[in-house]
């Protein structure tokens, strides 16, 4: 979504780059600084009392509204943090300055451009955030990484979730309790093997196909399920859901539902439904159909059929 | 004494019109390979014997003399009037299609196998009233009963079946036999060039008179009766029966050798036949050979051209031969980490209690698969276990690939552990086998119904169960090669690429938008004009949606948004299409699928209500699409 305002605004978004870190004043190590998924981890550095990152726009973004001014705005929600910081308009260059109790787990850094516009300050243009992580627990998840544990245990351990060794033979298990983790049943004889057979062949792969879809839409619709009573109104605004991997879902299942024109669409009806059957009804059937498709089960289904109506 | 072919009048009391046991061996040379290797490695006497398989072509005048030799003026004369049957009987029409094969054909084909040291054709001449059926030897055997094996424990066959094979290969359903027998088994003092010959034909007619199917060629004696010749050397060199090595066996001459698989193929070439009949004795009897227990020659004789093929498995299945060799010295490895690294491990097969001949009750017997790592040479015994017992001849294969590695492997059974002294149980174990062979001797572990081994011999001389004993073979087999192969524990932590892949959806920045793989599928709004007019936003927007057959249908709404990053939607005063294909009906918009082009677009204007809970000149604003999906038309009436 991108919103328009009704007075002048920039014609493009403004790009922040960090220039240099310094921890306590010793510079960061550069790699940990990712221009391209603008990112800095700080996740790995010892204690620290001051952090400072110069940073910098070009100057030229700002001309096409006259009187734009831009700062770096540092946001952390954990501490309730949001902080503005002057970028100077000829050279484009500014320094933010933390004190360590100033944030906690991560923070974002973008920027935002004002002007006076008919002798009001509005606000005129920003860039993408950049994501500082502190905490290793709160960073994001990389790129090609799982959005959750996964972890093989036998059901019937005592070390099992109550939620698993309450049906011992049951293959999956989704556990919620904490951080989402998808506990597999490691004493269903074969199904390791069967789920890590990444060269397997014929009927082998087709079996495999079809349980790791159906292992991929269980973990999804346990996702979606408890996104939606994540779904809070707020002052009359619907809320998504807190969890990061709980809006991806949510995004995800909208792009595909029908009916849904948007996540915020979703969310509204998710919302209803809680106080309508039929609007219940409708949400719950399309979401399921939905997250079907999205985690490849009709295609592997569909493959399979394919596949065997002549063997 | 003169050679000439007899068949017995007619009888009024029964009529046989062919040899049913020939259908019980299946055409094709891997079969010829497996039946007459295994009747000449039963009756072994030294170590090694030796086995050779000569084809022959003659034409002309080498083909007149022959002809002369056998006696073909009578048997030919019978033949035909064996064809003349044909309307009744399937072998009659076989003999009547052999012999015009063979009459057109300018060259005559034979196929001479000829095996040294081994028993030959032993025994005295007929079966009579006199002589118990333990004394009956090899000659009555192959060469006057059908059905009668009289094996040993631990030998290849229990049907008697497998002598079929001769006369099977033949056009002309007729077969000679010059055999040498040892000092020991000499008949009446008698023991070289035992010459005989059996016609397996159809019950008859000639010159007016009937005769029996069987004929036989040989010395008439009293009534009734056709004997051996013997020591009549120029006479088994005119049929091409020579034996050039003085070792006791039998040499056996198909006359209008072919493959009954293809016919037409009999009299072509012949390498092409010994090419494949190598690789049949090599894919089957490679156990044997490469213990040594026999050696195999094929010969082609062709006129001038002779050529000689001294079959060695060790060429085509060198990690097999290499790993029994190894097997056999005791030298095994703990792990397979190269090529022709032999693991061993241990198959227990549940053996029935016999009740029958060398009684026992049931016991486990532990037969040895043999593990080894394959090179990079493909053959067609790689990712398949080898199931064989003391004739050393392979039964049958347990099929099984894994994706880590390629492998070759062998199951050796019974008497064929320890084949220089098996143990009593070992002998026990290799018996119950052999029993629980069907007459093709090419199974143990039953097939699903429709496949099952034949239980005739099991429930003869076994007490029950034994069906559900062998079947655990094939699993004991298999669950030892997916601790050897299968899929090793994957890294703690590392979760299934086959779950993984569906949900890569997820792995995007957090709160962003899922980095789905697929491209965007729901229709996309952006603004192309926006002001405040009167208080009322007045903006212009174009909807892009991927172009398909069902359209779509959507209701585009204003939002707008606070400084608190909510949006509220608000309605529309005016909604109207400026450019595009859509159409607006109610405050939906409606986008019909075009026949080509891969996005649909349309171009609206729009003003709000005055009604705003922000006033317009101090929100933001976007349009966002509500209920999007498939353009439907309904119908009058319809719910």
């Amino acid at each position: 979504m991108t919103v328009r305002f009704p007075w002048p605004t920039l014609e493009t978004d403004l790009q922040l780059v960090i220039d240099e870190v310094l921890v306590d004043g010793v510079p960061l190590d550069p790699s940990l600084v990712d221009g391209e998924r603008q990112r800095v981890a700080l996740d790995d550095t010892s204690a620290w009392r001051e952090l400072r990152m110069a940073v910098s726009i070009d100057p030229e973004a700002l001309s096409s509204v006259a009187g734009a001014a831009a700062h770096a705005v540092v946001e952390c929600t954990p501490t309730n943090v949001r902080i503005p910081f002057p970028l100077d308009t000829v050279t484009g260059a500014g320094q933010i300055t933390l004190d360590r109790d100033e944030i906690a787990e991560r923070f974002s850094v973008r920027v935002e451009a004002v002007a006076t516009v008919e002798g009001r300050l509005r606000h005129v243009g920003a860039g993408p955030d950049w994501t500082a992580v502190i905490d290793r627990v709160a960073a994001p998840v990389p790129p090609g990484m799982p959005p959750f544990e996964t972890v093989w245990i036998d059901f019937r351990d005592p070390a099992a979730p109550l939620g698993a060794r309450s049906m011992p033979e049951s293959p999956t298990y989704m556990d919620l309790q904490g951080d989402p983790r998808l506990l597999l049943n490691a004493a269903v004889d074969g199904f390791q093997h069967l789920l890590h057979a990444n060269t397997a062949q014929l009927e082998r792969r087709r079996l495999r196909d079809l349980l790791g879809a159906d292992v991929a839409r269980y973990a999804v619709t346990c996702l979606f399920r408890a996104a939606a009573v994540e779904v809070s109104v707020d002052d009359g605004v619907v809320q998504p859901p807190e969890r990061p991997v709980y809006r991806q879902v949510c995004q995800a299942v909208a792009d595909r539902m029908p009916g849904i024109g948007d996540v915020e669409e979703l969310y509204e009806k998710l919302h209803a439904a809680r106080d309508s059957a039929l609007v219940a009804q409708e949400v719950w059937g399309a979401a399921d159909l939905a997250i079907a498709a999205l985690s490849g089960r009709d295609d592997a289904l569909v493959t399979a059929c394919r596949e065997v109506k002549h063997a | 004494m003169t050679a000439t072919w007899c068949w017995e009048r007619r009888s009024r009391n029964y009529g046989n019109f062919g040899n049913a046991n020939q259908w019980t061996v299946n055409a094709g040379l891997s079969s010829l390979a497996r039946e007459s290797t295994q009747n000449s490695a039963d009756a072994r006497i030294d170590t090694p014997a030796e086995l050779v398989f000569t084809f022959i072509r003659l034409d002309g005048s080498r083909r007149r003399d022959f002809e002369n030799a056998v006696g073909w003026d009578v048997l030919g004369t019978h033949l035909r009037s064996m064809g003349g049957e044909s309307s009744g009987a399937v072998t009659a029409g076989q003999i009547r299609a052999g012999l015009e094969a063979v009459e057109e054909q300018d060259s005559l084909v034979l196929l001479r196998v000829a095996d040294y040291g081994c028993r030959g054709l032993t025994g005295p001449e007929f079966p009579e009233d006199g002589v118990p059926s333990s004394e009956y030897g090899n000659f009555i055997k192959l060469c006057r009963l059908d059905l009668f094996s009289g094996k040993d424990e631990a030998s290849g066959g229990s049907f008697g079946l497998g002598k079929a094979v001769y006369w099977r290969f033949s056009r002309l359903q007729t077969v000679l036999f010059n055999s040498v027998l040892s000092e020991d088994d000499a008949v009446a003092g008698l023991r070289r060039n035992r010459l005989f010959g059996v016609n397996q034909g159809v019950v008859h007619t000639t010159d007016g008179v009937g005769y029996q199917g069987r004929g036989y060629f040989g010395d008439p004696v009293d009534d009734d009766g056709v004997a051996s010749i013997w020591e009549d050397e120029r006479l088994t060199h005119k049929l091409y029966l020579d034996r050039r090595d003085p070792r006791p066996g039998t040499s056996a001459l198909l006359l209008g050798f072919y493959d009954p698989d293809r016919p037409d193929l009999g009299g072509g070439e012949l390498a092409d036949l010994a090419r494949e009949l190598r690789e049949g004795i090599e894919e089957n009897f490679w156990p044997l050979l490469a213990r040594g227990g026999m050696r195999v020659r094929i010969e082609i004789e062709d006129g001038p051209h002779r050529e000689e093929i001294h079959v060695d498995p060790e060429e085509t299945y060198t990690e097999l031969v290499r790993a029994l060799r190894r097997f056999d010295e005791g030298d095994i490895d703990e792990v397979l980490d190269e090529p022709y690294s032999v693991v061993v491990r241990d198959v227990p097969i549940e053996i029935s209690r016999r009740r029958t001949g060398t009684r026992h009750n049931r016991f486990t017997h532990t037969a040895k698969l043999v593990v080894t790592a394959s090179d990079k040479q493909r053959d067609s015994l790689e990712n398949k276990v080898c199931l064989f017992r003391r004739p050393e001849m392979v039964v049958q294969t347990i099929d099984r690939a894994f994706e880590s590695q390629t492998y070759h492997a062998f199951l050796v059974a019974g008497a064929a552990i320890h084949p220089d002294s098996p143990p009593t149980e070992d002998i026990h174990a290799d018996d119950f086998l052999r029993f629980s062979e069907p007459p093709a001797h090419d199974r143990w572990i039953p097939g699903p119904r429709g496949k099952q081994a034949s239980q005739a011999n099991l429930t003869a001389h076994y007490v029950a169960p034994w069906v559900p004993n062998l079947r655990k073979i094939e699993r004991a087999v298999l669950d030892e090669l997916l601790l050897l192969f299968g899929a090793p524990p994957p890294p703690a932590g590392k979760a299934p690429e086959s779950v993984m892949k569906h949900l890569r959806f997820l792995r995007g920045e957090p709160g962003g938008k899922g980095g789905g793989v697929s491209a965007p599928r729901k229709p996309d709004t952006q603004l192309v004009e926006w002001t405040v007019v009167d208080g009322c936003w007045d903006v212009r927007f174009e909807v892009k949606a991927r172009n398909r057959a069902e359209g779509w249908s959507m209701r585009p709404r204003l939002a707008l948004a606070g400084f608190d990053g909510g949006l509220d939607t608000v309605g529309w005063a005016s909604l109207d299409v400026v450019d595009g294909g859509g159409e607006i009906v109610d405050g939906e918009l409606r986008l019909a699928g075009k026949d080509r082009g891969r996005f649909v677009k349309v171009v609206l204007r729009g003003r709000s209500t005055a009604e705003l809970p922000i006033p317009a000149e101090e929100s933001g604003v976007d349009v966002v699409l509500r209920g999007t999906g498939p353009l439907v038309v309904v119908e009058e009436g319809a719910r």
